[in-house]
Formats: structure tokens, C-alpha cells, sequence
């Protein structure tokens, strides 16, 4: 037979003009099939309106790389997720506060106790307890106790609190006279231990460091002081190297530069005293570098004493010998990270920057130029460098830019800044703190003009701030120090004084507020649907899963829609046995709980988008298998009265040619429903924990909001993918319906 | 008497692009035990017709006018028609003549009251007036559709008038037993016990032909003809006064097709029931009917005795159709079939709707609709050249 | 009636011999797992040695494929199910306490939406064209579209969470201080309201189109033109042809179903089987994943055979 129709074919082989002429007919019948098939749907408005739906998805999954709000995988920066968790309490107006301290008695783990705020005028002190509490959000907080009231001397310019043994306060009172300034010590507790007298007025003083470390035990304290010509250094201590249970501070002793100008603050380098300390001096003809001389115990090695000694190397203002115009003030130079040597090793270089926007380092030792740098900050034309300060990582810039503050972390080796000119961030306004290097997550907290307090990563990403309510803050934010309970630190806490006169203490493990309600948020960002948990943009989400959902979609139900047809042709083609095999394993199939069953596909085979196209094609052909069947049976009979059989057409030949056509409306038909079932199938299984973890789905979404906890607070989250998944597979199943229509005439009336 | 009085009837199919004129004014009348055929082409109305009298009409029939008076007693009738003569196109004067008989009936009543003929008269006037005897009066809603399932309606559906419907073959509900159905209706419209029921089943069963116990089977379990004879027992169950038959033997063979007619004949003979027989085929009246009503495209083309209808045919559709079959009384005919299509109902041809397919049409058909002719008494036909063609016609036929 | 019984006895044949295919699938879909029993066995923390040894021997894990095959048969025949793998007690003890929570919760959602869904349907079809007609269409249309645990979710949300009419989650909570039947079903009552809604709507859409056919038969102007009441007319007649193919497709509706119940069930934390088959699958608790799968099911199989029976005596046509 096979033969038969091959030497039928050749002796017919049409020329190509009739080919052609063949070939624009075929195009016009199908042309005006297709119009006509259009003609009926049509009249189905659902139908229409269906494909409307349907077509929109498309054109979102198309284009959601340039229509959707945020990229695939953004996050809404923790500025907007997070909120630090504060208790506060208001302080008397009349004073004006200037600082806020966190106190401990314990020079180990240093825990927060006590947050004691103080006013240089008036010598007002309040210092309250503070305990770990319950936070405005039902984390865990801070709890302010009732506070203590001590006068202090007024009209103290400098003040710090040493984390020391037996801790103790410097007050340096400008004395009335004007002529020197008192260092006056307290303890723990405010009670007057002694006074120093400094011989000048001090302008300048040094990075106060308390020299804890794992080898020396206690602590150990210095601190330098300078005037424009002077340096003037004090040390402390520990008590049990002088008399037991007497603390002890001397003078160490000074320097003088009688020509030279001192212009910044004083640079106590390698706080720990294992690199060979050092005294760094600015003054306006240059860098001076001496060495510190310590004292230690013969056995213990602990520094009895620390002296400055000889002049190690000094630099002037140069670049490539070029001078240049340093930026002089309270932190002009910088040491990466002074008290912590073992990171700062190999980038032991002091830098400075210049009034023109370059930065330049000096080798630490022996004070050559190793580096300098024109930091280029992208978007950014114009800046200045205001200070310099130090991490375990980077050197921190701090600057302005316009009305803006600006705060950047540098390489050290390179002088450029971190992460290919990326780690940078542009603030409300000029920082008037320094930002303080927290242990944890959050790397820096400093605080602006406006009061605003703000938590940037070591890539100096801001990912939170924190407005202390009723105004801006007029204090620097400071860090107070950690809670601890059972061993475990459970925050860093921060002080602030706003601008009604409250005090402020928050603390950094607050609250992740995501899922974030549809608005407008502190970046800046605008979420029209909200968040999810983790800060993913809805819409965004929503968009970009309508891919795998079409995806998924769309092929699941083509193989399926393929098995099934071709097991309800054969089946309709050869009635007898093997239709009948084929019928009872069709009803096998759909007697099975498919659901139930391509659970445990999904747990066999793992989590995939194409797992789950597989799975689904393999258990739901079944329906279509049959009608397919029921088709094939009736075309069959026609198509054997049909002349195509008497002129001995062979099966295959059959059923391509006659009931292919009359088969692939109900493929087409079927195929819209089966996309429909894939559509939802897919969301469910995602949602019990089946889904493809990788790709961004609706139902994903959903099973990620029913796992972080959110089901029964979060509409603008729970909404969205659950209506596309309603109106998506919705719009397949009233395409389905329409086209029925115009594969079934019989319902048309409807 | 008058049975059933059909006046301008006019029913429409709402549809998707508009309205189907099914029935676009139709009137006929038919006396007790007189056997009217209505005959057409399929898809001229006659059904719709026959649906609008029982109102069984589809959700999307809408009555666009007419009347449907079923056992109007004559006097009540006549008065009718007097008072449509007189008080044509004036509501208002209908409204007072009505007010007025009404306090007249009110006033005489108090003063004789009881049966006196003068009260009688004033009765049959007022529901003259008020076309009590109106069918589609008690279903009619405001947009023409009908409450359908009223309880006045229900009561004279089957009881009164009954019906054989085009599709017997499956008129009978597959799931119940055939008997059941009968008894169904039997003891919906009569107080009896359900054995009485069956027993009246089975004889109608035996009636029609077919072994009394087979009242336990289901349909599918009766032939074509069978059914069709189940049917006709259905239809006789309540001994109604009216039998509608709709194309009682067409989905037939030939020879059960005789054998239900022979049943139908039998029928009017034994019980003298007034019936309706709808076909499209004119041989079948012929036999059955006394009366013939020609339609086409939801009009009534002719209508008169059936001897005047086929002998003395004055209208050239019914000249066309009686050409088209072959009559059973073995006269050699020759078999002439109409021209062209019947026309689409959502938009029938003006004037008289036959015109595109008339070989006598003239430029009037296409613009008039054609009035009555009456030809001899009793005997109608709407075409403008009726009597003039009327002669010829009976010379082609 | 002879024909009903002959019935009767072919369809349990039938049923029996699909669930006997049914049991192989599911014999060898396990068998496919990539997780063996004996390897899982080994690391369960929770099982005794006494007790491995008994699975071992119950399902013959160590024995060539053919033999596990036979025993396996042997044992879901007899509902025989051996030891949860994580609970270390029987399964056939963990599921009787299942089983009548996910057939109160199952089965009365089925037929619920059964009885109201033709009710419905039929009356929608009736009306059709009108306000009733569309809206029920959409909404029917618009429900049968929805992902099961969405809805789920949104009640929980609404009528739960926010209104406060029913319990969040759960089965029975002696602290609700009501008899323990009416706690019972308080609790059941929000899944099973959605598990109805979501059901109904295909019972609902699918009867309106039977009985869209229906009511084109002649012997529905039958049943008009002898004088039934509208009532009758509708339902003795109507519905009564029009429930056929909807009963024919009741199998696709307990699928369906029993889909939806395993879902419902884990968003409304309610210990049926279907939560139990989740955490099974995702702990590889084989004994009770095979055990539930089996029984769920034996339950749609059953449920079908009831409505064959329930066809067969609703059309007498098929009782040959
Ligand atoms: N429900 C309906 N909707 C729209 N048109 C209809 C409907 N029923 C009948 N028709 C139309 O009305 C016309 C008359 O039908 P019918 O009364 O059944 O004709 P007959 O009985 O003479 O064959 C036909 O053109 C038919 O197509
Ligand atoms: S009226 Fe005119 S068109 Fe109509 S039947 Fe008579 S002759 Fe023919
Ligand atoms: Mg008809």
C-alpha cells in the first residue's frame, strides 16, 4: 500500500506554479477558517475577555525586565524593613544635654547597665538603669529604669568614659581664670577620686584607648592632650600594680613644638602595645611619628608605665613631593583600626586627606608615602572629606556632598573605595558622630544634623535608620554598649536625645517590620503592592513568576495534551484490544487522586519547575485521552465511507490526513483547560512545599508567606498571587469555554 | 360550536441579531370534534402556533398580539366580536363601555339577581369585554412573555386540551416507566387512587394498541411506534376536549405511518375529539382533516374546508405544495416542487411574504400585504390575485 | 432488579480489579523512591530494634522484589500497614484516628456540594439569562479557578482571624467549654465551607450544562404541556435526567475533592489524613505515606462505586 501511494505521489507531483497556487489556497482556507473560527468566539464575551487576560500576562512576562518596579531579586534595603526597638524618657528642658554615655562595671564583657546623659553647661548628670524588656513590637527590647541625679562640674569640655577596671569619668574643666584645665576622675559610682592639672588648655585630644586585650588582662589607659603647641599625656594604671584597691593616674609627659602649629587631633597608634606604640602628631608643617616607650613587669610583661621617646620619622604635606593642603581638625588622621593590630598588620598606614578631595597614606613606620588616592564616587561630582576614622577593614571617610553627608569605606592598600567604588552611601546630612564599628549585624551606627541615627554594613550600605521620634536629635548617637543575657549578646543599644528633650535608647535587634505594606518607604522606594518577609517587591514578584507560571503552564498541559491524544487515537483507531487496554488504564488513571499521587512524585524527584511539568503531563491525560478516543471513533467511521480508505490510504495516512483534523480542535480545546488545572496544580504543590525553591512563582510565594507566619496579616502579600493564579487560570479555562462553543456548535445557544 | 378561536396571533423569537417572526399574525378557528390540518413547509411557525395555544412556547417566545379563546361560549363570542367591531382602536371607549356594563350588571343584579336572563346577558357582555375566555389573557406578562406555569393554564392543559408532540419518540422521560407517566398525569388532574390510575393506563394502552403490561417498561424499551402509540394514550388520558398532534408520523415508516394515522382516524371516529393536525405533509391531512390551514413564513396563506382547499385552491402556495406531493388517493399528479428557499424569519419579505418565490407575483405583492379573500364561504385565501388565480389554479392542480 | 444486581456485581469486579492495578502503582512508585525502607529503617532514631526486625519481616524489605511484591499486596489487602517509621507506633493506630476526621471533613464536603450543587445548578439553568444565571456562572467560574489553599486562607483570614466565628485551627479544643460533638464540628466547619465552595462550583457549572441539555428534550415540554406544577417540572423531570452525567463524573469531583481536602487540611492545621500524608512524605514515614495513599485511595474508589450504584438505579437504562 505504502508503495502504491508513493508512485501515486510522484506521478502527481505538481509543478511549482501549482504548488504555489496549492499553497495560497491552503493559506486562504486556513486564513478564512480562522476567521471564521473568530467569527464565533467572538460572541463569547468571557471568552474574549479571556484571551485578553491571557494575552496581558504574556506581555508582562515579556517585558518585566524593564516594566517591573525592582529587579528579579531585589530586596528592599533594611533601611525600610527594619525598625530598632527604643524605650525613652524624657530629661528636664531647662538643661541642654549634650551627651549620652552607656556605663558597666564589668571591663570584661562590658554589658550595658546604666545610660547616663550629660550637659557640658550645667554639669547635670541623670543616669538611669537599663535591663533587657519587651519591645514596642514584642521583641525583645530595653527597659529604662528610674533615674539618679548627680551634678558634675560644669562647663567640662571633654568627657569620656574609660571601660576600665573600676571604671572612672575625666571631666577637663576649662578653668575660670582660662589659663590650664583639671582632669577630674570618678568612679564608678561619681564619687570624686582625684584631679589632674593639665598645663594648657587643651584643643585636641588623642583617641582615647583603653588598652584591653587577651594578654594583658586588665586594661591599661592613655590618653593625650594637646594645645597648638603642646602634648600632654596621662596614663593609667591598673590598681594592683600600684596599691591593691587604689587606682592610679600619672602624668606621662610631653612634648613641645615651639614653631609648629598642632592642627588635629593626636593619633595613639597600636593601643595593645605589641607593634611598637606610637604618637602621631599633626601639625601644620607635617606628621610627626614618636615612640611610645612602655615599662613592663619582668614576669607578667604587663606595661608598668608608657613614655613618649624620640621622634621616629616625620612627613610634610606632600604628594609625589607635590604639596598639598591636608584637611586638619579633630580626626585628620588615620591609623587603620588602632586597636586591633592583628587586622590592621600589613596595612599599617596613616592617612590623611587633602582639601581638594585625595586622600594619602604614610607608611606607619617609617612615615613614606605609600599610597594616594582620588576617591571617585559614582553619581557624586563634588565632595569633601571632613574626617577620617578607622575599622577593622577600612578606612572611614567621612564628607559632605552639597547639603548631603557622605560616609565611605576605603581600602587600605589602595586608597580607593571598597567594593570597585560601590561601598558609599550618601546620608540626610553631615554626621555629627562617628560612626561607631559595631560588632554584628549592623557594622556602623553614626547619627546626622537631623538627628536621624543610621546603621550601615561594612560596605557601608545604610540598611536602617532610626528618627528618634519628636524631632531631630541633638546629641551625637552613641553607642552604649550590649546586653547580655545568659551569655548570649542580644543587642547593641544606642542613646540619643532628641530635640524635645528625650531620651532615646534603642537598640539594634528591633524589629524586621516586612512584610511591608504597599507605600512609600524611607529609601524612597515606593512599593505599590507591599513587601513579602524578606523585602521582596509583590508586584515585582508577581510579575516576573507570571514566567514560570506560563512556563509551567503552558508545557505541562502540551505533554500532557500529547499523551493524552495520541493514547485516544490509537485507541480510537483500534477499537479492539489495544482500545481497550488503553481505555481501562485511562480509567485507572482517573480514578487515581493525582493531587495526592504528584505529591509523591514532588518528594521523589525534588523540587523542579520541570519535575513538576513531567509529573503533571504524566498523571493527567487522561481525560483528554478519552474524548480524543470518542472522536477518533466517530471520525473514523466517516472516514471510512470516505474514498481516502477505498483508494487504499494506509492508517497512518488516516489519520493524519482525516483525523488529525477533526482530532486537533479538541487538543487545542483540552490543551486550554489542561493549562488552566497546570496553573493551579503548580501553585499547590508549591504552596504544601513541592515547589521549584529556585524560581520565582506565585506559588512560591505564597507557600513562603503561609512559612514565615504572615498568612493572617499580610493581604497586600496574600492577595496578588493568589488572584493571578485565580485570573490566569481563570482566563485559560473561559478561552477553553468559548473555543468549546465553536468545537461544539451544539452549545452555542447558551 | 366554536372550540378555539385563534385571532391574529403573532409570536417572536427573541435571538442574538434580532426577532425570529415566527408567527406574525395568525387566526383560525375550529369547531368540537372538527379536525383542523395545518400545513407548511418546515420552519413556517405551525408549531409555534400550536406551543402558543398550549403556552409551552421556549424561554425566548415572546406573544406580540393576538388572542387565544378556547370554549367561548357563542354568546359571549358574538358579543366579542361586536363590541371589537364597535369600539375599534378606542380604549377609552372600551373602558367606559366596560365601567358602564358593569354598574349596569352591579344595579340589575341587586334588583333581580340570580340566573335571570338580563343578568346572564350583562355577565356574557362583561367577559366579552374583558376577554375572559382568553387564554393568553391569563398568562400574558407586560414584555409579551408567559407566566406559563399559572394555575389556570395548568388546569386546562391536558384536562382540555392535550397534545402529540413532534418529537414522540422521546417525549417520554427515559428514566420513568412509561406507565408511570400516564399515571403521572392522570392523577395530577383527577383525585384518584393510583391503581385506578394504572388501571386507566392500561386500557389505554390496550386502546391504542399495545399489550396493557407493557405500562412497566421504559421507554427505551419501546419502538419508534410504540412510543408513538404510547404518546397517543398519554394524550387521551384525561379525555380532553382538543388533541394537538405535531407531525404525528413523521419520524415514522411508511407503514407504521399508516397504522398511527388509521389510530388517529380511529380517534375522531370513536371519541369525537376537535384536533389539530400539524404536518408538512399534505398528504397526511388530506386524509385526517375536515379543515386545512395553509401557512408560510407565520402567515396563514389559505384556509377553508379540506375538499375546498385541494379542489378549489386559490392560492399559488398551496398550489405549489399540493404540487409537491404525491397524493395518496393514487390521482396521478404531477409533481411540481416550489421554487427557491422559504425565507429567513428575521426578516421576511414585505408585503406577501411568498412573493420572491410566486410566479404570479406583481409589484403590489411586494408591497401590500395581502387581506382575506373569500373565496366561498368558509374558504380564505390572502393573495391580491386570489380570485382571479383561482381558476387557473385548479387548472394546473 | 436482576439487572441491578448483575450490575452491581460487574462494578464491584471492576472497582476491584482497578484497585488491585491501583495497589501495583503505588507498589511501584515506592519502589522507585530513591530512599530504600531498610536504609531509612537503619537510621530512625525512634524504632526498636524489635520493631525494625518486624517491618523487616512484615514487608520482607530484604527479599528479592517479587516477594516484597506479594507481601506488600498481602498486607494493604489486609490493611496490614506495620510501624510509622517516626512514630514508632502502628500506623493502622495513627490512621483510625484519621480517617473518620478526613471523612467527616471529605466526604460531607462531597456531598454537600452533591445535594446543593444539583439543586443549584439546576435552578441556575432554569434561570438562565438572568442576573442569577450570570452571576452564578462567574462566581462558580471564578471559584472552580482558585487554588484551593488561597481560599483556604483568605477564610481563615476573614472568618477566623478577623470576625472571629470560627477557631483558627485544629480539631477540638477542650478549652472552648462545648460538647465535644458540636466543638467537633465547629471546628470542621470552616474547611469543610471551603472545601464545599471549591467543590460546588464544578458541581454547580456542570449540572447548569446538563441541565441546559435537559431542558431542550421534548419530554421536558411533556412534562409542562400534562400540567405539572414548575417545581416538578424543574426537578422530578429536569433534574433527575439532568444529575446523570453528573453523577457519571463523580469520580473526577472526588478526585478533586479528596486534592482539595489534602491541601485544606494542612492550611487549617487539621489533623486528618491528609496533613498526615504531607508530614509523612516529608519525614519518608514510607509505612504511613503507603498506608495513606491507599486508604485515600480506597476512599475515592469506594466513593465512585457508591455513585455507580447510585447512577445504575438513577438510569434504568444502563441496568442491562
Ligand atoms: N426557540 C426558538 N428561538 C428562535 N427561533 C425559533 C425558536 N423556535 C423556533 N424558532 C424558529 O421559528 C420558526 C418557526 O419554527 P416552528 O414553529 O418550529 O416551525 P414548524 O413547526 O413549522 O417547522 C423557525 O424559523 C424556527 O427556526
Ligand atoms: S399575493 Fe402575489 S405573491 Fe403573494 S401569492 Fe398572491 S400572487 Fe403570489
Ligand atoms: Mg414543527
Amino acid at each position: 500500500m505504502k508503495t502504491n501511494d508513493a508512485v501515486e505521489d510522484k506521478a502527481k507531483r505538481p509543478d511549482a506554479k501549482e504548488l504555489q497556487e496549492a499553497s495560497i489556497k491552503t493559506f486562504q482556507r486556513l486564513a478564512s477558517g480562522f476567521f471564521v473560527t473568530w467569527k464565533i468566539y467572538r460572541r463569547s464575551f468571557t471568552g474574549v475577555v479571556g484571551l485578553g487576560i491571557v494575552f496581558g500576562f504574556f506581555l508582562i512576562a515579556v517585558t518585566a525586565q524593564w516594566t517591573a518596579p525592582y529587579d528579579a531579586d531585589f530586596k528592599a534595603p533594611a533601611i525600610d524593613t527594619f525598625i530598632a526597638d527604643y524605650a525613652s524618657r524624657d530629661l528636664p528642658t531647662d538643661v541642654n544635654w549634650s551627651k549620652v554615655i552607656g556605663l558597666t562595671s564589668s571591663i570584661k564583657e562590658r554589658p550595658l547597665e546604666r545610660v547616663m546623659v550629660y550637659s557640658f553647661e550645667e554639669g547635670q548628670t541623670i543616669v538611669y538603669p537599663v535591663t533587657r524588656g519587651i519591645g514596642e513590637l514584642g521583641e525583645i527590647g530595653i527597659e529604662i529604669g528610674s533615674p539618679t541625679t548627680y551634678v558634675l562640674p560644669s562647663g567640662a569640655e571633654y568627657l569620656d568614659y574609660a571601660h576600665f577596671y573600676r571604671s572612672f569619668f575625666f571631666a577637663l574643666c576649662p578653668c575660670e581664670d582660662g589659663s590650664n584645665a583639671t582632669l577630674m576622675e570618678y568612679n564608678y559610682d561619681f564619687a570624686y577620686l582625684r584631679e589632674h592639672e593639665v598645663p594648657f588648655v587643651p584643643l585636641y585630644h588623642s583617641n582615647l584607648w583603653n588598652g584591653f586585650s587577651p594578654l594583658y588582662q586588665e586594661g591599661r589607659l592613655a590618653l593625650a592632650f594637646a594645645d597648638e603647641h603642646n602634648v600632654w599625656m596621662i596614663n593609667k594604671r591598673p590598681p594592683e600594680i600600684t596599691e591593691p584597691g587604689i587606682d592610679s593616674v600619672t602624668f606621662t609627659n610631653s612634648l613641645t613644638f615651639p614653631n609648629a602649629t598642632i592642627v588635629g587631633n593626636p593619633l595613639v597608634v597600636d593601643g595593645d602595645f605589641t607593634n611598637g606604640s606610637m604618637l602621631l602628631v599633626p601639625t601644620d608643617e607635617g606628621i610627626k611619628a614618636y615612640s611610645l616607650v612602655l615599662t613592663r613587669a619582668s614576669l607578667t610583661l604587663r606595661v608598668l608605665d608608657i613614655s613618649i621617646d624620640k621622634l621616629e620619622w616625620e612627613t610634610n604635606y606632600t604628594i609625589d613631593d607635590e604639596p598639598f593642603e591636608p584637611v586638619t581638625g579633630n580626626n585628620m588622621l588615620k591609623f587603620p583600626y588602632p586597636y586591633s593590630p592583628t587586622t590592621a598588620l600589613g596595612k599599617e598606614v596613616v592617612a590623611v586627606g587633602s582639601t581638594d578631595g585625595r586622600l594619602v597614606a604614610f607608611d606607619r613606620v617609617s612615615g613614606n608615602q605609600t599610597w594616594w588616592s582620588k576617591p571617585i564616587l559614582p553619581g557624586i561630582r563634588e565632595f569633601d572629606i571632613l574626617d577620617l576614622y578607622s575599622s577593622p577593614d577600612y578606612i572611614v571617610m567621612v564628607g559632605t556632598t552639597g547639603e548631603k553627608g557622605l560616609i565611605a569605606s576605603i581600602d587600605p592598600d589602595t586608597g580607593r573605595i571598597g567594593g570597585n567604588n560601590s561601598y558609599f552611601s550618601t546620608v540626610d546630612s553631615y554626621l555629627n558622630s562617628e560612626p561607631q564599628y559595631v560588632r554584628g549585624q549592623y557594622r556602623y551606627v553614626f547619627s546626622t544634623d537631623m538627628g536621624t541615627i543610621y546603621l550601615a554594613t561594612n560596605e557601608m550600605k545604610v540598611n536602617a535608620t532610626f528618627s528618634a521620634p519628636g524631632g531631630g536629635a541633638v546629641t551625637p548617637a552613641s553607642f552604649l554598649g550590649n546586653i547580655y543575657i545568659e551569655g548570649s549578646r542580644t543587642g547593641n543599644y544606642f542613646g540619643v536625645i532628641n530635640a524635645e528633650g528625650a531620651l532615646f535608647v534603642e537598640t539594634l535587634t528591633g524589629v524586621n517590620i516586612a512584610p511591608l505594606p504597599p507605600g512609600t518607604y524611607p529609601s524612597g522606594n515606593y512599593y505599590p503592592l507591599g513587601t513579602d518577609y524578606e523585602g521582596h517587591d509583590i508586584l515585582t514578584q508577581v510579575m516576573f513568576g507570571t514566567r514560570a507560571e506560563l512556563l509551567v503552564g503552558v508545557s505541562a498541559a502540551f505533554f500532557s495534551v500529547v499523551i493524552g491524544t495520541i493514547v485516544g487515537l490509537v485507541a480510537g483507531f483500534y477499537p479492539g484490544l489495544v482500545g481497550e487496554l488503553l481505555m481501562r488504564a485511562t480509567d485507572v488513571m482517573l480514578s487515581l487522586p493525582y493531587l495526592v499521587i504528584m505529591l509523591l512524585f514532588a518528594a521523589a524527584f525534588g523540587p523542579s519547575l520541570f519535575n513538576i511539568i513531567i509529573i503533571f503531563a504524566i498523571l493527567s491525560w487522561a481525560g483528554i485521552a478519552r474524548v480524543i478516543r470518542s472522536v477518533t471513533l466517530t471520525t473514523r467511521k466517516r472516514a471510512f465511507v470516505d474514498a481516502a480508505r477505498v483508494s487504499g490510504a494506509s492508517d497512518t495516512r488516516l489519520i493524519f490526513r482525516h483525523i488529525g483534523p477533526n482530532v486537533i480542535p479538541y487538543t487545542f480545546l483540552y490543551m486550554t483547560f489542561m493549562i488552566s488545572g497546570a496553573i493551579v496544580t503548580e501553585a499547590i504543590l508549591a504552596f504544601l512545599g513541592f515547589g521549584d525553591p529556585n524560581a520565582i512563582t506565585w506559588g512560591m510565594m505564597l507557600q513562603f508567606l503561609q512559612i514565615s507566619g504572615h498568612s493572617l496579616d499580610a493581604p497586600w502579600w496574600l492577595l496578588p498571587p493568589g488572584i493571578a493564579i485565580t485570573l490566569l487560570s481563570l482566563a485559560f479555562y473561559l478561552i477553553g469555554r468559548a473555543f468549546d462553543e465553536v468545537v461544539n456548535p451544539r452549545l452555542r445557544r447558551r | 360550536m366554536v372550540l378555539l378561536e385563534v385571532d391574529d396571533l403573532k409570536v417572536h423569537f427573541e435571538i442574538q441579531d434580532g426577532w425570529v417572526k415566527a408567527v406574525d399574525g395568525v387566526s383560525f378557528s375550529i369547531d368540537s370534534g372538527e379536525t383542523m390540518g395545518l400545513v407548511g413547509e418546515s420552519g413556517c411557525g405551525k408549531t409555534t402556533a400550536a406551543y402558543a395555544i398550549t403556552q409551552l412556547l421556549p424561554p425566548n417566545g415572546r406573544i406580540i398580539g393576538g388572542r387565544i379563546f378556547f370554549k367561548e361560549p357563542p354568546r359571549v363570542a358574538a358579543y366579542r366580536k361586536e363590541y371589537d367591531e364597535k369600539l375599534k382602536e378606542s380604549p377609552k371607549a372600551r373602558q367606559r363601555e366596560l365601567s358602564r356594563v358593569k354598574r349596569k350588571l352591579d344595579r340589575v343584579d341587586q334588583a333581580i339577581g340570580g340566573s335571570a336572563p338580563e343578568v346572564e346577558e350583562l355577565k356574557d357582555r362583561l367577559a366579552a369585554l374583558n376577554y375572559s375566555f382568553d387564554l393568553i389573557g391569563l398568562s400574558k406578562r407586560k414584555d409579551g412573555s408567559l407566566d406559563d406555569y399559572n394555575e389556570e393554564i395548568r388546569k386546562i392543559r391536558w384536562t382540555q386540551i392535550s397534545m402529540i408532540f413532534q418529537g414522540a419518540m422521546n417525549a417520554f422521560n427515559p428514566v420513568f416507566k412509561v406507565g408511570d407517566q400516564i399515571v403521572e398525569a392522570i392523577t395530577l388532574h383527577e383525585d384518584v387512587e393510583e391503581s385506578v390510575a394504572r388501571e386507566r393506563a392500561r386500557e389505554l394502552f390496550e386502546f391504542v394498541g399495545i399489550a396493557p403490561d407493557r405500562i412497566d417498561n421504559y421507554p427505551h424499551e419501546f419502538s419508534g411506534g410504540m412510543k408513538q402509540r404510547a404518546m397517543i394514550a398519554l394524550a387521551l388520558a384525561l379525555n380532553p376536549s382538543f388533541i394537538i398532534a405535531d407531525e404525528p408520523t413523521t419520524a415514522l415508516d411508511v407503514i407504521t405511518q399508516d397504522r398511527i394515522l388509521a389510530e388517529i382516524k380511529r380517534l375522531q371516529e370513536q371519541l369525537k375529539m376537535a384536533m389539530m393536525i400539524i404536518t408538512h405533509d399534505v398528504s397526511v391531512v388530506a386524509e385526517v382533516s375536515d379543515k386545512i390551514g395553509v401557512m408560510y413564513a407565520g402567515l396563514i396563506m389559505e384556509i377553508g374546508q379540506a375538499s375546498q382547499v385541494f379542489k378549489n385552491t386559490a392560492h399559488p402556495y398551496t398550489a405549489g405544495l399540493l404540487g409537491s406531493f404525491p397524493s395518496i388517493k393514487g390521482e396521478k399528479r404531477r409533481l411540481v416542487s416550489i421554487p427557491g428557499f422559504p425565507p429567513d424569519l428575521v426578516s421576511p419579505p414585505t408585503g406577501c411574504p411568498f412573493h420572491p418565490r410566486c410566479q404570479y407575483a406583481q409589484k403590489r405583492c411586494r408591497e401590500e400585504r395581502p387581506e382575506g379573500v373569500t373565496i366561498e364561504p368558509g374558504h380564505v385565501s390572502y393573495c391580491h390575485f386570489a380570485n382571479k388565480l383561482w381558476e387557473k389554479l385548479r387548472r394546473t392542480a | 432488579m436482576a439487572g441491578m444486581s448483575r450490575y452491581v456485581a460487574v462494578r464491584s469486579i471492576q472497582t476491584f480489579i482497578t484497585l488491585l492495578i491501583i495497589l501495583t502503582l503505588i507498589f511501584i512508585m515506592f519502589e522507585a523512591l530513591p530512599a530504600k525502607p531498610q536504609d531509612l529503617l537503619a537510621t530512625t532514631p525512634n524504632m526498636q530494634p524489635s520493631q525494625i526486625e518486624y517491618m523487616v519481616s512484615l514487608f520482607g524489605y530484604d527479599r528479592p522484589l517479587s516477594e516484597r511484591y506479594l507481601s506488600y499486596m498481602v498486607n494493604m489487602l489486609t490493611f496490614d500497614f506495620g510501624i510509622s517509621f517516626s512514630q514508632a507506633e502502628p500506623v493502622s493506630e495513627i490512621l483510625s484516628e484519621r480517617i473518620p476526621r478526613t471523612m467527616l471533613l471529605f466526604g460531607g464536603a462531597t456531598v454537600l456540594a452533591y445535594l446543593v450543587g444539583i439543586y443549584l445548578g439546576a435552578l441556575i439553568a432554569w434561570r438562565r439569562g438572568g442576573v442569577l444565571d450570570g452571576s452564578s456562572v462567574v462566581i462558580s467560574l471564578v471559584f472552580y479557578n482558585m487554588p484551593s489553599f488561597w481560599i483556604g486562607l483568605i477564610f481563615l483570614v476573614v472568618f477566623a482571624s478577623e470576625l472571629e466565628w470560627f477557631p483558627l485551627t485544629g480539631w477540638y479544643d477542650p478549652t472552648d467549654n462545648l460538647p465535644y460533638v458540636i466543638d467537633i464540628l465547629w471546628h470542621v466547619c470552616l474547611p469543610m465551607i471551603v472545601l464545599l465552595l471549591l467543590s460546588l462550583a464544578g458541581t454547580v457549572l456542570l449540572m447548569r450544562t446538563a441541565m441546559l441539555d435537559v431542558i431542550g428534550e421534548n419530554y421536558m415540554v411533556t412534562a409542562k404541556a400534562i400540567g405539572l406544577p414548575e417545581s416538578k417540572v424543574l426537578f422530578k423531570h429536569g433534574a433527575r435526567n439532568a444529575m446523570l452525567p453528573v453523577v457519571t463524573s463523580f469520580i473526577i469531583a472526588f478526585v478533586f475533592s479528596i486534592g482539595g481536602a489534602v491541601v485544606l487540611e494542612n492550611v487549617f492545621s487539621f489533623p486528618g489524613m491528609g496533613a498526615l500524608y504531607i508530614d509523612a512524605l516529608f519525614q519518608l514515614d514510607f509505612p504511613v505515606a503507603q498506608a495513606t495513599l491507599y486508604i485515600i485511595t480506597l476512599m475515592v474508589l469506594l466513593g465512585n462505586f457508591a455513585a455507580d450504584l447510585i447512577y445504575g438505579y438513577l438510569d434504568p437504562r444502563v441496568r442491562i
